[in-house]
């Protein structure tokens, strides 16, 4: 373990700035203002279209939230079959391993 | 000075007299024989100011070739400088300049020699005019950038060193092997556009195939990327730094300048845009989640390339700018994040915004430019090339690029600066970077945002003139639109659990063929073979123990063949062997 660390020991009373309730409140009401904000301006802003597609109305929004969620879904999914434990390849090779924990 | 010819006239080599990568080398070999503490303030102070000089010296280059050389009566030339190569060796000074700092508290001489020598290396290669000359500045960028890795002092780095130069040697061997054809089939060396051909398979068709080989190997082709992933997140803090710069972008000015408007790279580049970005959204080391952001992000220069447009060329070797210090301010406080904690698992991080807020907003910079936030550098690179892709017609390239920048945000953007600094607080209490790590992370930061907000400075480097503005209403508003609804994503996601956790774990990726797959087919072999071996041992040693004992039957004392023979017995058995012989002749 490096020494210049620290594992807290007492959690402190005050969890830190990003870690009250109340600021991750305040965050997310801010942060769906300006969706709620881009979303709605794409009805009074005229863009300059290049493809048939980008007619429909928050084509942007709509397709930045879908292709996300769809990545991660999927990523979830390929976990299922590829992912091994962090050894995976090391597992025939325990010296690896060992070597490298005894340096640690 | 030497005298060296530029287009018929005699000129002397501006300044140091020196090709630019010389230096580099120079104070390479000097810190082999610096000693003791003077010798390290010297070597610290050595790999500051040689990005500096030769920077300077650079400034002085006007286009043409320098340095004609000849090779078993090859022409050769040893400089060759024009826009493309310029603004790639601008980039590789500042990468060494930027990586320098960054190393400053690193008093190893064997990183600091590689990381020089690798400098040096990737801005020979740069500057190649021939084939010959690119192969060995391609070789030397193997050969030195290995020990960047090894520097880490693991058995896994050390094992995935190996892996790392057998990839680079084979990329090299293919280089070598296409140079030396095209020199046979046209009898010159200089490197110039080549085409691929699909229909026919001539030698000189052969010998475009294996260049482009050697590039893709070196660019992270899909199959073929995984040396990235696997050698990356080995290195050593600082060493990355220099790795992620160096070689796949020499590879991308190499397919620039010779590959510009093949169509097999638009399809190449798309995939290697949208695969990574699964992987590394469940991948829990967040310096290999880095690593295939930057095939990513290859991914969208390679497309550019692939389209060959003047403006796509410009804007690929501009994102190939951007790139190397968004990438650089990533890795960098990653880098920060792993010296101090000693490993960057997404697993076992978060919170670490308390101990190290510098940082925390220096990646967060990065993360912009990253997912090309309006205002931040990678806005006004990745949207020349995605505009190039609609305006060529690929309107399923433009959707996939527009998926691929959706999903960069996502991984790189969000996921890099929450798990490491934010999320579950790990409690962890750590100092904040060193004082040269901030300075460096700083620079790239500053530079990121400079470029963002003034992008007709990039603009008048690139090769290509270039009448583009990317700050229009559609834009900005488009741009925003995906990015924060990708984070609107990301949100709910997290907030209905759905949201992957990190876990310590792989993921299986195409090196399991050659990691798991081949070895396993070789044990196979060697076992069969071994069982194989087996068998004929034994029955050969059968048949020889069954000989012995018959042998030992029939003649030991007293056997039918040790036994005297009668009158009779002989001459009956001559008789026989006459017959036999008789009849032989007669048939």
């Amino acid at each position: 373990m490096n020494p210049d660390i620290e594992q807290a020991a007492n959690v402190n009373d005050d969890p830190g700035f990003f870690y009250r309730p109340g600021t991750i409140k305040w965050i997310l009401r801010g942060f769906y203002s300006i969706c709620l904000f881009l979303f709605v301006l794409d009805f009074f802003v005229h863009r300059h279209i290049e493809t048939s597609i980008e007619k429909l109305p928050a084509f942007y929004a709509i397709y930045g939230f879908v292709a996300c969620v769809l990545l991660v879904l999927i990523a979830s999914q390929m976990r299922k079959w590829l992912m091994r434990g962090e050894h995976y390849y090391e597992a025939d090779n325990k010296q690896v391993i060992q070597k490298d924990n005894n340096k640690q | 000075m030497s005298e060296l010819t530029v287009m018929g006239n005699e000129i002397s080599l501006i300044n140091t007299g020196l090709p630019p990568f010389a230096l580099f080398f120079i104070a390479a070999l000097l810190l082999l024989f610096l000693r003791g503490r003077m010798g390290n303030t010297i070597a610290s102070l050595l790999t500051l100011v040689i990005p500096v000089v030769s920077f300077i010296d650079l400034l002085h280059w006007s286009h043409g070739s320098y340095g004609a050389y000849q090779l078993f009566n090859i022409d050769l030339t040893l400089v060759y400088v024009d826009k493309l190569s310029l603004l790639f060796g601008y980039l590789f000074h500042l990468a060494a300049l930027i990586g320098g700092i960054y190393a400053l508290h690193i008093k190893d001489r064997v990183q600091q020699i590689s990381a020089l020598s690798y400098a040096g290396s990737a801005i020979g290669a740069v500057f190649a005019g021939d084939w010959l000359t690119l192969f060995i500045f391609w070789e030397l960028l193997a050969l030195t950038s290995v020990f960047l890795i090894l520097a880490r002092r693991t058995e896994a780095s050390y094992r995935s060193s190996m892996r790392y130069l057998i990839f680079q040697i084979l990329s090299g061997v293919l280089l070598f092997s296409g140079a030396l054809l095209i020199i046979q089939q046209t009898g010159s060396a200089d490197i110039v556009a080549l085409s691929l051909s699909t229909t026919s398979l001539s030698l000189s068709d052969l010998a475009v195939w294996l260049i482009f080989l050697a590039y893709g190997i070196k660019c992270g082709f899909p199959f073929l990327h995984n040396w990235i992933t696997d050698a990356y997140p080995q290195a050593t803090p600082t060493g990355t730094i220099f790795l992620i710069a160096l070689t796949t972008k020499v590879a991308v000015y190499a397919l620039a300048r010779s590959f510009a408007g093949t169509d097999i790279l638009i399809t190449i580049g798309l995939i290697m845009a949208c695969f990574p970005i699964f992987f590394a959204v469940i991948e829990n080391d967040l310096r290999r989640v880095l690593a295939y952001s930057m095939i990513n992000q290859i991914g969208f220069m390679v497309c550019g390339i692939g389209l060959g447009t003047e403006m796509a060329i410009n804007g690929a070797v501009a994102h190939a700018f951007n790139d190397v210090i968004f990438k650089g301010l990533l890795m960098m406080s990653m880098g920060a994040v792993l010296f101090r904690v000693g490993h960057v698992d997404g697993s076992h991080l978060g919170g670490l915004y308390k101990s190290m807020p510098k940082t925390t907003v220096l990646c967060i910079v990065g993360a912009a430019s990253i997912s090309a936030f309006p205002l931040f550098s990678g806005f006004v690179s990745k949207s020349i090339i995605m505009l190039e892709m609609i305006k060529a017609g690929h309107t399923i390239g433009w959707l996939l690029l527009l998926f691929a920048a959706a999903g960069v945000f996502h991984h790189a953007g969000i996921k890099i600066p929450f798990f490491a600094f934010f999320a579950h607080d790990s409690g962890l209490k750590v100092k904040e970077a060193p004082v040269n790590m901030l300075v460096a992370m700083t620079i790239a930061a500053v530079l990121c945002i400079f470029i963002g907000s003034y992008p007709q400075f990039l603009y008048s480097l690139l090769p290509f003139a270039i009448d583009y503005s990317p700050y229009d209403v559609t834009h900005v508003l488009t741009q925003l639109q995906i990015l924060f609804f990708s984070a609107l994503a990301f949100a709910w996601l997290n907030l209905k659990g759905l949201y992957p956790p990190e876990l310590r774990s792989i993921n299986l990726d195409a090196e399991w063929f050659y990691r798991r797959l081949f070895p396993w087919c070789w044990q196979w072999f060697t076992k069969g073979a071994s069982n194989v071996n087996y068998c004929l041992q034994l029955g050969a040693g059968k048949i020889v123990r069954n000989t012995v004992r018959l042998t030992e039957r029939y003649v030991q004392p007293g056997a039918p063949l040790s036994r005297g023979w009668g009158i009779n017995t002989t001459l009956l058995a001559l008789l026989s062997a006459m017959i036999v012989i008789l009849l032989f002749n007669y048939i």
